[in-house]
């Protein structure tokens, strides 16, 4: 990834080499077309230097020749004898220096001619020309308004002017003068222009070259520049002027291309370097700003990681007034709104919102705390009753206000060195135990502080708690358990309706395993791991048995014997109990039967639970089995328990009826537990009451109890049902129940449950009570 | 009666003008327009003597010209240069057979008499260059100048063949010069018709304003 350094930094060299790149360009292209400008210019100009310098001659030489030829003594010497027209001719000549002097009769014939020529020794001499006394040969240009002309004579060509001689309007003859176009005008004109010259004449197709300021001149390249078919390699103007149809003089003026660009290139390198040495400049320059832009970024950068990582002390400083200042200035503000927010979801995670107090997740650190120190300590998990009525009758906010009033009492309590609210009406206490506290008097500090009574807009409200405890090492040494052990111990309290309950090992039956329970009763069923005992039921008037009930009991193969009190429950709630009472059932009737075959006759008493009466197949499987097994139905009992019948009345009370009309009996087991009225008693379609062992355990000693027991068989005696007790533990009991004309007894004093393998040889002994 | 008589008059005068030795000889060009100022002088073929005519021949230079701008004169007369200007001329001719030169004060006069050949003799002023003026030297006295109707009379000579020549310095002619033979026993009146064109007579005017010349 690339860092914004980069970026930026990237970005400006991209940007100057843009820039640099279109600049360098425009100069290219400026110095290129300045380069041919330059050189368009100069060969121009060379051009026009040439044109007006040869025009200059030609008017110098006109005018001289005009001059000359109205002097008087050149006239009157005219006609006269050579000798003097020469001199006066020269004496012209000598004025303008000038090549050639001509003198040309009226008649048409050169009478005198001059030539500058150089001697053998490099001096200027004058000589006489060739062409004395012969006809001019361009009679044509005698008449013509024409003066100026290029005329040839030998290997020289002239650049000549004509003027005519008159005497008044009489023209008397010519005179001309001219100039050679020699290697000394190339020289000049290469002096003004540094352009090399050549002049080359053509006369039809045949090109000679008269004159080079350069000693190496071509011909070949002369006609190549007049052509326009310069050589790359040099920059060159042509220029041809014409001699009407005589010849041509042809002008080449060039120069190698290398020497006129030299200083072009010179230009070149330095601007190369200049542009090499702002390149530089600028990309140091952009690496500065992007680094300036940057560094507190960086900074920034730097401070939020160690921000994030959860150290919010560490405040980010950027000095800088600019954007990334109030940045930092933000990031500060959000750093401590997002610790304060911490905070408070900290405290929130950790504490129950209504009291706020600590919940659950701090009650577990501390555990560990206290594990890692090996430090004893006692829980205890605290559940205010009564608080469901409360919410019910005065509403939720009574309640809250009430929990609240509760965790404030609580918190009072400096013996303790937790207190958590950890859930609606559940507290958990937490002491350390010390040889100077004691369990009773932390219970008894906790009672002092809920004592005295609430009062809530005039109602009195008492705080009245139920009190679960469990101690590491005492009990267990996990802290999970100890809580789990607290709470077995709290619910334990509400079983017996006590307000303090210790842990022991005891309270754990239900709990532990119930879970695995539900699943292996599955399987116990069809894996025949049930079987049944039969507790007997002994007339109390003839002192023999006549009646068992049918105990189930569970040999679970990891846990062995199951008691029923632990599975049946189980089974009820999920939906197990039709499959278990069919099975308890069709083997009771088995057992019916195998008793008759060997000359016992028993009746049987089977528990039928509240959910077997809901199942809607209930009745006919009882019928069918009793037809099956033949079983004569008034040998079946079905006990069923008052709160099966509490739940639907009406329900029950139709099947039970059905039940009756078919011959069987029907008994209500564990009487006076329930809260049944006389009324619904009444309207029950039962045989016999069976009175609650509760009651009967302690006929002994209680007073209490022998008049509910002795009340309840005179209410059943009046009813026309009749009654059994159950719980027989001692001869007193089971005494005074015959003697106050209860029908049956049941309980250890007689016989525990028992295999039907045991009962039967017990039976077969035929013992028979005697009653006092 | 009397228109009769006069009738008769005119009719006896007109031999008598013819009868009066005179040649009338008229110049014309191509379309029979009248050539003015043409030279026109006869000469004798035949052995015939004609008188010489003694007279003297004004050139005059007035208003920085020549005036005439043609003179004519039979070889042996004098000539009269005559300086009518307020200035200076220096007269020339440099060629040919009658070279002169010489200078002539404003108002005087300079009389040559010393022509050796017959000829035309250009001339020119060295001071002022446009002035141009012509002196033909004949060997005839028989010599003259068209009119402005081109005509011209000459007395008439003793009959015979002549030679008529027409010369003027700007006549496209070899020489400058026609030539036409006549008989004067036969022709008394000669019309001479001229193919060739007559160049253009330069001014003798300067180019450029000299008035500063007044103030010296």
């Amino acid at each position: 990834m690339k860092s914004l350094q980069t970026k930026i930094f990237l970005f400006f060299v991209l940007l100057l080499l843009l820039v640099q790149a279109i600049a360098l360009w425009t100069i290219v292209e400026g110095n290129k077309s300045q380069e041919r400008q330059e050189i368009t210019n100069r060969l121009s100009t060379a051009k026009t230097i040439f044109n007006t310098q040869f025009n200059s001659r030609r008017d110098y030489l006109t005018a001289f020749a005009e001059t000359a030829a109205k002097d008087y003594g050149i006239k009157q010497v005219f006609e006269d004898e050579l000798r003097s027209l020469l001199v006066a001719m020269n004496n012209h000549r000598k004025r303008i220096d000038a090549d050639l002097a001509m003198a040309i009769s009226s008649k048409g014939l050169v009478t005198a001619q001059l030539v500058l020529g150089k001697n053998q020794a490099g001096e200027s001499k004058v000589k006489q020309g060739s062409e004395r006394e012969q006809a001019f040969r361009f009679p044509q240009w005698l008449e013509s308004q024409e003066q100026s002309h290029l005329y040839v004579l030998g290997d020289s060509v002239y650049q000549i002017s004509l003027s005519p001689m008159n005497v008044g309007a009489k023209t008397i003859g010519w005179l001309a003068f001219g100039f050679e176009i020699n290697q000394e005008l190339a020289q000049h004109f290469l002096d003004i222009t540094q352009l090399h010259t050549d002049f080359a004449i053509k006369i039809g197709e045949e090109w000679r070259l008269i004159a080079s300021s350069n000693s190496a001149a071509q011909l070949d390249f002369t006609k190549q520049v007049v052509n326009g078919e310069t050589p790359n390699d040099y920059i060159a103007i042509g220029h041809l002027v014409d001699e009407a149809g005589q010849l041509q003089l042809a002008l080449a003026m060039y120069g190698l291309r290398a020497d006129i660009v030299a200083v072009l290139q010179e230009q070149w390198w330095q601007f190369l370097i200049l542009t090499f040495i702002t390149l530089l400049l600028s990309l140091s320059a952009a690496y500065i700003i992007a680094a300036s832009i940057t560094k507190p970024v960086k900074q920034l950068v730097k401070q939020a990681k160690i921000v994030a990582s959860g150290d919010y002390h560490q405040t980010v400083e950027v000095n800088d007034s600019s954007e990334l200042g109030q940045l930092a200035n933000e990031f500060n503000a959000m750093q401590s709104a997002v610790l304060s927010r911490e905070k408070a979801i900290t405290h929130r995670a950790n504490h129950d919102p209504l009291t706020d107090l600590a919940n659950r997740s701090v009650l577990k650190v501390a555990l560990q705390n206290l594990a890692d120190r090996e430090q004893a300590f006692t829980i205890f998990h605290l559940n205010l009753s009564r608080l469901k009525d409360v919410n019910e009758t005065l509403g939720h906010d009574v309640g809250d206000w009430l929990i609240k009033a509760a965790a404030l009492r609580l918190s009072t309590l400096d013996e303790f060195q937790l207190l958590c609210h950890i859930g609606a009406d559940e507290f958990i206490l937490l002491a350390e135990i010390n040889e100077h506290s004691s369990t009773e008097l932390l219970v008894s500090r906790i009672h002092q502080v809920l004592e005295d009574n609430c009062e809530y807009q005039g109602i009195n409200l008492q705080l009245q708690v139920r009190i679960g405890i469990a101690s590491v090492p005492e009990h267990c040494h996990d802290t999970k358990s100890v809580l789990q052990m607290a709470d077995t111990a709290l619910h334990h309290s509400h079983k017996v309706s006590q307000l303090v309950q210790v842990y022991h090992q005891g309270l754990d039956v239900n709990s532990v395993e119930r879970l695995n329970l539900i699943n292996d009763l599955k399987d116990a069923i069809i894996d025949d791991q049930l079987e049944l005992h039969f507790q007997p039921k002994l007339d109390l008037a003839s002192g023999i048995v006549t009646h068992v009930e049918a105990l189930v009991r569970w040999r679970h193969p990891t846990l062995g014997m199951v008691p029923p009190d632990n599975f049946i429950h189980i089974a009820e709630q999920t939906g197990q109990i039709n499959a278990l009472t069919h099975w308890v059932f069709i083997n009771s009737l088995k057992q019916y039967n195998a008793w008759c075959e060997v000359g016992l006759n028993i009746s049987v008493a089977v528990n039928i639970s509240a959910e077997n009466l809901k199942a809607p197949d209930f009745y006919d499987f009882i019928c069918q089995s009793v037809e099956k097994y033949q079983v004569p139905a008034e040998k079946v009992t079905l006990e069923v328990t008052e709160s099966a019948v509490v739940d639907d009345p009406e329900a029950a009370i139709a099947i039970l009826q059905k039940f009756k009309d078919r011959g069987m009996r029907i008994s209500i087991d564990d009487y006076g537990t329930g809260y049944s009225s006389l009324a619904q008693l009444k309207q029950l379609p039962v045989h016999e009451l069976k009175i609650d062992k509760s009651f009967v355990q302690r006929l002994c000693d209680d007073e209490d109890d022998r008049i509910i027991v002795r009340s309840t068989i005179e209410l059943a005696h009046n009813m026309g049902l009749s009654v059994v007790a159950e719980g027989i533990e001692d001869e007193f009991a089971l005494n005074w129940l015959a003697r106050n004309k209860c029908e049956l007894g049941q309980g250890y004093f007689i016989s525990r449950p028992k295999p039907a393998k045991e009962l039967t040889a017990w039976l077969l002994e035929k013992k028979v009570y005697a009653f006092e | 009666m009397r228109s009769l008589y006069l009738n008769v008059l005119i009719f006896c005068c007109l031999p008598y003008y013819v009868i009066a030795e005179n040649i009338n000889i008229n110049v014309v060009d191509n379309d029979h327009k009248a050539l003015p100022d043409m030279v026109v002088y006869l000469q004798p073929e035949d052995d015939i003597s004609l008188p010489f005519n003694e007279k003297v021949v004004e050139v005059g230079q007035f208003d920085r010209s020549f005036t005439p701008y043609i003179s004519i004169m039979q070889l042996g007369n004098k000539v009269n240069f005559k300086n009518k200007d307020d200035i200076t001329h220096h007269i020339y001719s440099p060629i040919g057979d009658n070279k002169f030169s010489f200078k002539i004060r404003a108002g005087e006069s300079q009389m040559k008499s010393d022509f050796q050949q017959t000829g035309e003799v250009a001339m020119g002023c060295n001071i002022h260059d446009w002035m141009s003026g012509y002196l033909l030297i004949v060997d005839t006295p028989l010599f003259g100048k068209t009119d402005e109707k081109g005509r011209l009379d000459l007395p008439m000579p003793p009959a015979g063949k002549y030679q008529l020549i027409v010369w003027h310095p700007q006549l496209d002619a070899v020489n400058n010069r026609v030539y036409q033979p006549i008989d004067l026993s036969e022709q008394k009146q000669v019309t001479i018709k001229l193919d060739n064109k007559i160049l253009k007579i330069s001014e003798q005017k300067s180019e450029e304003d000299f008035d500063f010349l007044s103030d010296y």
